[in-house]
């Protein structure tokens, strides 16, 4: 659920709000830029840092909650990708509460498959 | 590495002759010696797909083919789409679904399901923008011809290949599943939407094909 206070064109917002959770899905679960100990960058392709493709993405709903700005001669407030705020902290709690029989849980994002299985081995936090 | 050599490919049915390095790839070929800037270079090492093209056919990534490679081959870009200014039903479904945002990725992602489509017998309807008026033709109707423009899509005219695939492809079977779209989406990268306008986009293109009753 959004709020950019008055919607003037709702497939532009929508847009904004999709790619804007698609890129919180990213930062949450692949997308890591990685470096040597001696500085020398690892994620120069985009086979290293992974961005979501469709096939990562679920069909998501948007809803929004308008919310009229005072200070504007329409009652928009502007509309960026917000979508990208809230996302990676739900996909966290998500793979959190998933893991909660395990003891295991992250408090810090991305969390990438290696770094979940490792811990679920370990029981250690990575 | 001055070495020239000779090329001569078709594109969305101009002949061109061109004589590039060894090394040019074929969307340098495209964009800098003909000037098809329509195919957009994302990652230019085959991982975002925004450079698909069609060569003979078959969608490819031109940042992953030398020019040489196309010597007498058929290819084309999303300026072979549309026929002048009127869109092609998926330029249009891509419009009305807002499946693209910063546009830059689009190209790549309508040559990808143009291709998917036709393998499916998903051509457009007879008469449609973008399709040949002599079908089954292997060679191409009606072009337009003339320049690129070397702005966007609104390029050269009409004149597009017929997809050499479609002609052997498997009759239409069940209409293509949102899952299938998604995966066929799957292949290029897009930073702007989300995909979740692109997948509605070829699903809705490809359900209005098969319901026009298309090959």
């Amino acid at each position: 659920v959004e709020d950019c206070g008055a919607v003037i064109n709702p497939l532009i917002v929508d847009g904004q709000v999709l790619g804007g959770v698609t890129q919180g899905v990213g930062a949450a679960l692949s997308e890591r830029i990685c470096y040597a100990p001696d500085g020398q960058p690892l994620s120069t392709t985009l086979m290293d840092y992974l961005v979501p493709t469709a096939a990562e993405m679920c069909p998501v709903e948007v809803l929004h909650l308008q919310t009229p700005s005072r200070f504007s001669e329409s009652g928009a407030k502007g509309m960026g990708e917000g979508g990208m705020i809230g996302a990676p902290a739900t996909v966290l709690n998500a793979v959190n509460d998933a893991l909660t029989s395990t003891g295991v849980s992250f408090d810090h994002i991305p969390v990438l498959p290696g770094e979940l299985s490792a811990a679920l081995a370990g029981g250690d936090r990575p | 590495v001055t070495d020239k050599h000779r090329v001569r490919l078709r594109v969305n049915g101009t002949e061109h002759e061109v004589l590039v390095e060894a090394r040019r790839t074929l969307a340098d070929l495209l964009r800098h010696d003909l000037g098809y800037t329509g195919t957009n270079l994302g990652c230019e090492h085959g991982i975002c797909g925004a450079c698909t093209v069609h060569l003979d056919g078959s969608p490819v990534r031109s940042c992953l083919v030398f020019g040489i490679q196309a010597d007498g081959t058929e290819v084309r870009t999303v300026e072979g789409l549309a026929a002048g200014e009127e869109l092609t039903d998926l330029q249009q479904a891509f419009s009305d679904h807002h499946a693209l945002q910063c546009g830059f990725c689009t190209p790549g992602f309508l040559m990808l399901a143009e291709a998917y489509l036709a393998e499916r017998g998903l051509v457009p309807a007879p008469g449609r923008a973008g399709l040949p008026s002599g079908a089954g033709q292997a060679g191409v109707a009606g072009s337009a011809g003339g320049q690129p423009s070397g702005e966007g899509v609104s390029g050269p005219g009409s004149g597009a290949g017929h997809e050499p695939g479609s002609a052997t492809a498997p009759g239409p079977a069940g209409a293509p599943t949102e899952a299938e779209i998604r995966e066929l989406v799957a292949s290029n990268l897009c930073r702007c939407t989300g995909y979740q306008g692109i997948v509605a986009a070829v699903l809705a293109t490809a359900q209005a094909r098969r319901a026009a009753g298309s090959r």
